[in-house]
């Protein structure tokens, strides 16, 4: 059963880089898959980690594996609740310190701090968003340099996202 | 037994953190999980710090690790209570020392010796 939902996630993670890698849509619409592959990378990663008590298995799956950002989400959740176990706090640095092997450049922790908004003042994926230079753009206005500042250049995006999805997957098929 | 320049990397991993560990002790070494006893100065006071905290094997790390984690009050009042985590540090290996770890097995010393 566990194995079943840590392989959906990692088959939904590679739908979501085969479309941010496809030639279809807008710059904006690939960048949002890429971010989505990450995202759900990351919870994968936790999910293979993750082997703390069962009665915070609730708190685990509400604070990181059902959001956004889930890195970033988290450790803000922690930040500002000191109540939450302990063992989450433990996650949080055991997932840095495997994307910190893993991702020596920092592109995946990068991806992660970027995420869909509707704050008309955040860079968002998808809703429009107001620039430094307090003109609204939609996503699409923005060119692949801008998204390149934003998120990673694509191609190293695309390069990270496989070869942490690779491991993930490796590692899960040498656990089962 | 897992070899020890896995266990320092792990280590030098989590000392790179924001939040970094800033000494660590590998304890029960021939158990089947990499045991640590970290210092992370970050953490809030915690008086249930002797209890570790389970992972699987991850991706870069390929081993299951227990890990028994506070700021250095919190350790240091672990070993105060439970005598059989300072025997462990007593007969653990040092892996980072900022300063707090010598300290540290020095006091499980001294709870062993008054035990």
């Amino acid at each position: 059963m566990e194995d079943d939902l840590l392989k959906a996630w990692l088959r939904q993670a590679r739908a979501d880089l085969n479309a941010g890698r496809g030639g279809g849509g807008e710059e904006c619409h690939r960048r949002y898959w890429l971010q989505q592959a990450c995202e759900k990378g990351i919870k994968a990663l936790g999910l293979v980690l993750w082997n703390g008590p069962a009665e915070s298995d609730g708190v685990f799956r509400g604070r990181f594996l059902h959001k956004h950002s889930p890195l970033k989400q988290l450790a803000a959740e922690l930040d500002s609740d000191p109540s939450l176990p302990r063992a989450l706090r433990m996650l949080l640095r055991q997932i840095e310190a495997e994307l910190y092997k893993l991702d020596g450049e920092g592109l995946l922790r990068k991806i992660d701090g970027t995420t869909p908004t509707t704050d008309p003042t955040d860079v968002s994926y998808r809703y429009p968003f107001r620039d430094s230079a307090g003109r609204d753009l939609a996503p699409q206005d923005w060119t692949t340099a801008d998204w390149d500042v934003y998120q990673g250049n694509a191609a190293g995006v695309v390069a990270a996202l496989e070869r942490f999805l690779r491991a993930v997957d490796n590692r899960r098929q040498r656990t089962r | 037994m897992i070899p020890r320049e896995k266990v320092e990397e792990l280590v030098s991993a989590h000392a790179k953190l924001e939040e970094p560990t800033t000494g660590a002790i590998w304890i029960n070494t021939d158990a089947a999980e990499v045991w640590l006893v970290e210092v992370i100065p970050t953490m809030a006071d915690d008086d249930t710090a002797d209890e570790p905290t389970f992972f699987r094997p991850g991706v870069g790390f390929q081993f299951p690790l227990a890990l028994i984690a506070g700021n250095r009050q919190s350790i240091e009042a672990a070993l105060r209570r439970k005598p059989e985590l300072a025997r462990a540090v007593v007969d653990g290996t040092v892996v980072l020392d900022s300063g707090d770890t010598r300290p540290l097995v020095e006091l499980a010393r001294e709870v062993l010796r008054a035990a």
